[in-house]
């Protein structure tokens, strides 16, 4: 078994090398997408977890990602890829940066950052449902756009490079953390005096992910310096995260009040996204 | 020396000055004397200072999810008793009534509507004690004083309630009134079927204002 897999890598390595170098050294790329999150929730809870209140629905791909790309060289060795996303709402507040080195013909190995936004939405709930004597004097929804910095190795296997056909796998491996949020509750009791003050401040916790790959790119048509080209990259990201933050707890006024580090329980998180789009190379 | 001797009487002919009749410099000098009264009235009056003479203390609903301060309550929850203390001073409202007649003989002062007059107390509060008339459970009987179970509030947010000492500084602060009020509520649970209080307010010259509540029936005691 590992003998033909060695096999298969040398005729891979072998092919590779058979190849003409790539003249193209810039590329502008665009392509749409979806992604599938899922993160399990827990049902019974002391603390509020914020992430059982995630915009997730795990039977549907909910969110719409558009990416922006550039690619250029920097050196004849290492390369810089810099993605703009954009989700829903298109505002381009979301990016995937990498630096790469090129080892050989098959083997590249980044180090990139990456920054993505999400929804947490209605954990008010949560306060509600925990203090069901007192009032929750703001009515509204409450809602998170959270986002999430995570900085990464990968190591990318260009497992096809033929003239018209690329086919690269890679695997992200880092560490992420949401950047921190604040809200804070105000409570009045039922037929009472009493008034109390729920403050949540989010804590920055860096929690290791992976996140495998896949991109293919197909060439549609070529000019004498140009390339035109259609992609599909999926990407499967998976990791295990929580959210601590620091509860402080007021009753009837500021000075009487409780600060209580909270760790809730890690989550499995998995997101699977799909985007096609077309590239421009020259 | 002929050209130069031309454009002299050219100059001499284009500068002509217009000799205003007695009724226009009469209309210009009123124009700009009421510009200035115009631009000067508009900025904020200064404080008008009062003198607090007069203290009155209502009960008020704070059972529900906000405090509704702006009304007269005589029934009350056991654990929500609310009270709003009004120290004012009422010989304002003479001034502003002989004011207003004054302001008739004469030109009305032009004023913005944004900017509101303020008041400022000469004699600050030092300070505010509170006395309960019926027992209000065990350990409070009637008489004794209970300042250091009240707590206070501005009835128009929603943040936790305050000490003495902040109320005092609302009340010494400038007022867009005549007068100054805070919400005050008691922290303990009212063990007795009817509540009545007693405040007394003392003031930095030694004056001491006074009043009693309207006593209130309790429900859930």
């Amino acid at each position: 078994m590992i003998n033909s897999l060695l096999i298969l890598l040398m005729l891979v390595c072998f092919g590779l090398k058979a190849q003409t170098p790539k003249i193209k050294n810039r590329e502008l790329s665009f392509s749409i997408g979806t992604s599938n999150h899922n993160v399990p929730k827990f049902t019974s809870n002391q603390d509020l977890d914020f992430l059982n209140y995630v915009d997730c629905d795990p039977e549907y791909f909910e969110y719409l990602i558009v990416k922006l790309g550039y690619k250029f060289d920097l050196t004849s060795k290492i390369s810089a890829d810099i993605k703009l996303l954009l989700m829903d709402d298109l505002v381009p507040d979301n990016y995937d940066i990498i630096a790469k080195y090129h080892f050989n013909n098959l083997i590249d190995f980044g180090l990139g950052s990456i920054l993505t936004k999400s929804y947490i939405s209605n954990f008010e709930e949560y306060q509600r449902q925990s203090l069901p004597d007192y009032h929750l004097v703001d009515d509204n929804m409450q809602q998170f756009k959270c986002y999430e910095i995570g900085f990464y190795l990968t190591p990318m296997v260009k497992l096809i490079q033929s003239e018209w056909f690329q086919a690269t796998i890679k695997c992200d491996m880092g560490m992420a953390s949401y950047l921190k949020k604040e809200v804070t509750f105000y409570h009045k009791k039922r037929l009472s005096n009493e008034r109390m003050i729920y403050n949540y401040k989010t804590k920055t916790t860096f929690q290791p992910y992976i996140k495998p790959g896949v991109d293919l790119q197909l060439q549609a048509f070529k000019t004498k310096n140009t390339a035109v080209g259609f992609s599909l990259i999926s990407i499967f990201h998976y990791g295990k995260k929580s959210i601590k933050y620091e509860r402080t707890i007021q009753k009837w006024t500021s000075q009487n009040q409780v600060n209580e580090p909270i760790s809730p329980p890690k989550h499995t998180y998995s997101k699977l996204e799909i985007n096609f789009g077309f590239y421009v190379q020259w | 020396m002929r050209n130069f001797q031309t454009l002299k009487n050219m100059k001499m002919k284009s500068v002509k000055w217009i000799k205003p009749s007695l009724l226009m410099r009469v209309m210009i000098l009123l124009f700009l004397s009421f510009g200035m009264k115009l631009f000067f009235s508009c900025t904020p009056p200064p404080p008008v200072d009062i003198f607090y003479n007069s203290v009155r203390l209502i009960g008020i609903d704070n059972s529900g999810q906000f405090m509704r301060s702006y009304e007269n309550i005589d029934t009350i929850y056991s654990n929500a008793m609310a009270l709003k203390l009004t120290i004012l001073d009422t010989s304002y409202n003479y001034y502003a009534s002989l004011n207003g007649i004054m302001k008739s003989l004469s030109f009305s002062t032009a004023m913005a509507l944004s900017i509101n007059e303020a008041f400022n107390p000469v004699n600050k509060v030092v300070q505010i004690k509170v006395q309960t008339l019926f027992d209000v459970d065990d350990d409070i009987k009637a008489g004794d004083d209970i300042s250091i179970h009240i707590l206070y509030a501005d009835g128009y947010d929603f943040e936790l309630y305050e000490s003495v000492n902040s109320a005092i500084s609302r009340l010494n602060g400038t007022q867009n009134t005549p007068g100054g009020s805070v919400e005050m509520v008691f922290k303990k649970s009212i063990k007795n079927t009817k509540a009545q209080f007693y405040v007394e307010i003392t003031l930095d010259n030694g004056q001491v204002l006074s009043c009693v509540s309207d006593t209130f029936t309790i429900i859930g005691a």
